[in-house]
């Protein structure tokens, strides 16, 4: 077009309007017929694209725009989702077209098949071609999806697996915990308890029928020594002393039968009497007796006997030696 | 006008008009003349401005593309630049809009990061093209581009508007980009 440079010189710098081609067209008129047809043509295409843009324009400012004032992210993320929603948009048109296209040509093939014989071993070929190639994709595509569906069910029965070792590992975890709990209440159980305060009954009772039975030990010991020793004392085989008899008369009769029993057990029960026996039961008794013991010297158990003499503390010097040691190591117990 | 509007006037048959917003002159005046050089069907009408608003007395036609041209060189460009943006309809930028920057090149006489230029494109949702206006073979390619894009955003091309251009032209947004 020669007439378009002088049209594209009409440039105008800085602000200055002027008006715009239209003016320029009607200089077409030295143009040949056929440029003039594809003038009108390509200015027919523009019209309509332009009159598309107006419409859509027009379309776009019907839909109500929302007139909160939304955060600027939420304006990014609006922006994104459209342009987005164009890009889809786009795409499936494209693919609209295609397939548009294929139809016509397949419709456009079809028609000229019949027409075209000389070429029809090549389309032939090509179309055998295509067949195989389709029957490939088709039986690799099943392949594949069967593949797919086999991976699928293993995937399905690992996790099942998992599952369950996850549950017996619970019930074993359950079990166990159950156990040390059972454990801990039965030692903190009443029934344990009692038994044990039975057991300690028992152990008390057991020690004081322990020391009894040694304090009866030492009594009957000292009784059978006592006896003996009286023998000894009275040669005159005078009946021996009742002790029961003097016990009666005398308040403290016990008492003496004690003293003498401890006498003779002092002199002879100190040295053998096994330790065993001198418990705090025995000590007691030994600690009470000096002082009855002194007033045993100025009381006469045995009247009836001679030995008062013996129980005289002036007389019998060694007898009196004996007693006075008596107590001496009886204190020292 | 206060606020540049896209749609406000009837198009003009056959004409595609680009207005080029920039604060350097001169290589507007540059650019302009090397667009005009172009070989294009429709005919081409460059208005150049140094800034927006533009004055309301005259009568101009309606404006098909706006290209915002900034010099990296210098900081004032952005300023005005950035000043003029908030003149132009939201509309103008569904793809009826572009920045240009210049002088990415050489790197010692940059005062303004390209990162920027490429952030401030990125909040508009604009495409940004990079040239050298000072060379001439670059700014005579920039030249046939900004044709084309007139001649799409004019509706001239049929099949092609003005925004399935723009999400042409969206460039996929890398990782180091979408950290700015």
């Amino acid at each position: 077009m020669e007439s378009q440079p002088e049209k594209r010189a009409a440039a105008e710098p800085a602000d200055s309007g002027g008006e715009g081609g239209a003016g320029g067209l009607p200089q077409v008129a030295g143009g040949r017929s056929e440029d003039r047809v594809t003038l009108l043509l390509r200015l027919r295409a523009q019209i309509k694209q332009q009159l598309v843009e107006y419409k859509s324009m027009v379309d776009a400012n019907e839909e109500k725009t929302p007139e909160q004032i939304m955060q600027e992210n939420q304006i990014e993320d609006k922006i994104e989702e459209l342009e987005n929603e164009i890009e889809e948009v786009k795409i499936a048109y494209e693919m609209k077209s295609i397939a548009l296209n294929r139809i016509q040509r397949s419709t456009a093939l079809q028609n000229n098949l019949e027409k075209i014989d000389a070429k029809n071993s090549e389309f032939m070929d090509n179309m055998k071609q295509i067949l195989k190639l389709n029957k490939l994709i088709i039986r690799s595509q099943k392949e594949s999806r069967s593949l797919e569906r086999k991976r699928l069910e293993i995937r399905k029965k690992r996790l099942d697996l998992k599952k369950a070792s996850e549950s017996k590992l619970l019930e074993i975890q359950t079990e166990k915990n159950k156990q040390k709990e059972d454990l801990d209440s039965m030692e903190n159980s009443d029934k344990i308890k009692t038994i044990r305060q039975n057991l300690q009954m028992e152990i008390n009772v057991t020690t004081v029928i322990q020391h009894v039975f040694q304090g009866i030990g030492v009594f009957v010991y000292l009784k059978s020594y006592r006896e003996a020793e009286r023998e000894v004392f009275n040669p005159q085989g005078d009946s021996p002393v009742l002790p029961s008899k003097s016990t009666s008369s005398t308040p403290d009769g016990c008492q003496q039968l004690k003293l003498r029993q401890s006498k003779g057990r002092s002199q002879e029960l100190l040295p053998g009497l096994p330790r065993v026996y001198r418990g705090p039961k025995t000590r007691a008794i030994f600690y009470c007796f000096p002082r009855p013991e002194q007033r045993a010297g100025s009381e006469v158990e045995q009247p009836e006997l001679k030995p008062v003499s013996i129980w005289d503390v002036g007389t019998a010097g060694s007898s009196f030696t004996r007693f006075v040691t008596a107590p001496a190591p009886l204190l020292l117990f | 006008m206060s606020v540049l509007r896209p749609l406000d006037k009837l198009p003009g048959l056959n004409t595609a008009t680009v207005l080029l917003v920039g604060a350097d002159d001169a290589l507007l005046q540059r650019l302009a003349d090397s667009m005009l050089k172009t070989d294009c069907a429709s005919e081409l009408r460059v208005h150049l401005a140094r800034s927006l608003p533009l004055p309301s007395n005259v009568n101009r036609p309606r404006v098909d593309l706006l290209v915002f041209v900034i010099n990296l060189h210098s900081k004032y460009s952005l300023q005005s630049v950035e000043k003029s943006l908030h003149h132009v309809d939201a509309s103008f930028f569904l793809g009826k809009a572009c920045f240009l920057a210049t002088g990415a090149g050489r790197e010692n006489l940059c005062s303004v990061h390209r990162n920027t230029i490429v952030r401030l494109a990125r909040t508009y949702r604009s495409p940004v093209l990079f040239c050298d206006l000072e060379v001439e073979g670059s700014r005579a390619a920039m030249a046939q581009r900004l044709a084309r894009m007139l001649q799409i955003s004019a509706g001239h091309v049929p099949g092609v508007s003005a925004m399935s251009l723009l999400s042409l032209l969206r460039s996929s947004e890398s990782p180091s980009l979408e950290d700015l």
